[in-house]
């Protein structure tokens, strides 16, 4: 017999069990509302640093932008200075 | 049972996806969201036994059992603002936290230990039909318990709660061709598991009430 029909007929009579009931519900809620209270502060340090970083990058932009000179300008003039 | 009679409740279709939305759950949703201890408390009551149920697949310590129930309603508790009763009926977005809880309990306990004995496989004779159900259900559960955690889950969900994989993938979030694949791995493994333990005997004789 193949082996997985046994399995198979076990699986059958292994649905009837009832399983045990719990009464968890209030426990949940409670526990719930616990651990979003330690959530939330780290939320909010997450979404300040997000916001800190965001400025800082658009400040970096920014005088990236106004730099009148290319930092990397020089050395292709060094290129065109060896070449004939 | 108290699910099935809770099943009962008026319920809408929405035509567009033909899901079934259940209007005391979204009302209790509603007021879970807000903050409503009770409407959560409601919500939770209505689904506790069909949890209970599925996390008593995962576990058969009734101190663990006891403990995954109430991870599933705080991970539900938690993410309820992500979900949308149009894209799924409460219940189904449940079972999937549910299965996640349950596959993340496998995972870790797999981690502390490899794998567990299978213990409890005697072909004692059982006291009543109810308990020839528990003998057979303590025998699969320590029979699958020899397989990996994945393969673990899509058999459970298989033999215990007889999804098919569509229902297998929407539990556990795996594509449908990673599903087949798998349950044809978990199978595979299984098979060779009771052939190398020369179990077939053994688990008809569990299957008929160990007579």
């Amino acid at each position: 017999m193949d082996p997985l029909e046994a399995v198979e007929a076990l699986a059958r009579r292994a649905r009837a069990e009832r399983a045990p009931q719990t009464d968890v519900r209030i426990a949940a809620v409670v526990s719930a509302g616990r651990r979003e209270q330690r959530l939330m502060p780290l939320a909010w340090s997450a979404g300040l640093s997000a916001i800190a970083a965001c400025i800082v990058l658009a400040l970096a932009l920014h005088s990236n932008k106004s730099t009148s000179t290319d930092p990397i300008a020089p050395l292709f003039q060094a290129a065109e200075v060896q070449l004939p | 049972m108290e699910y099935a009679s809770a099943g009962a409740v008026k319920t809408t279709d929405d035509p567009v996806r033909g899901v079934q939305l259940d209007e005391a759950d979204g009302s209790h949703c509603r007021q879970c969201a807000a903050g409503d201890g009770d409407g959560c408390t409601r919500l939770f009551k209505r689904h506790e036994p069909k949890i209970a149920r599925q996390m008593w697949r995962f576990s058969r310590d009734r101190a663990v059992h006891a403990e995954l129930v109430q991870e599933v309603f705080v991970q539900a508790y938690l993410s309820l603002h992500r979900y949308r009763p149009t894209s799924a009926p409460f219940e189904h977005w449940l079972a999937r936290i549910a299965t996640r809880v349950g596959y993340r309990f496998w995972k870790h306990q797999a981690r502390r230990k490899r794998t567990e004995s299978l213990h409890g496989l005697t072909l004692a004779a059982p006291a009543s039909a109810a308990g020839d159900a528990e003998e057979a259900a303590q025998t699969l559960h320590d029979l699958l318990a020899q397989l990996p955690a994945a393969d673990r889950l899509v058999l459970t969900l298989m033999y215990f709660d007889e999804c098919n994989i569509s229902e297998i993938a929407g539990r556990t979030g795996w594509n449908q061709a990673m599903t087949k694949m798998r349950l044809y791995r978990a199978r595979r493994r299984l098979r060779r598991i009771i052939e190398q333990k020369n179990l077939t005997e053994f688990l008809l004789g569990a299957s008929h009430g160990s007579a």
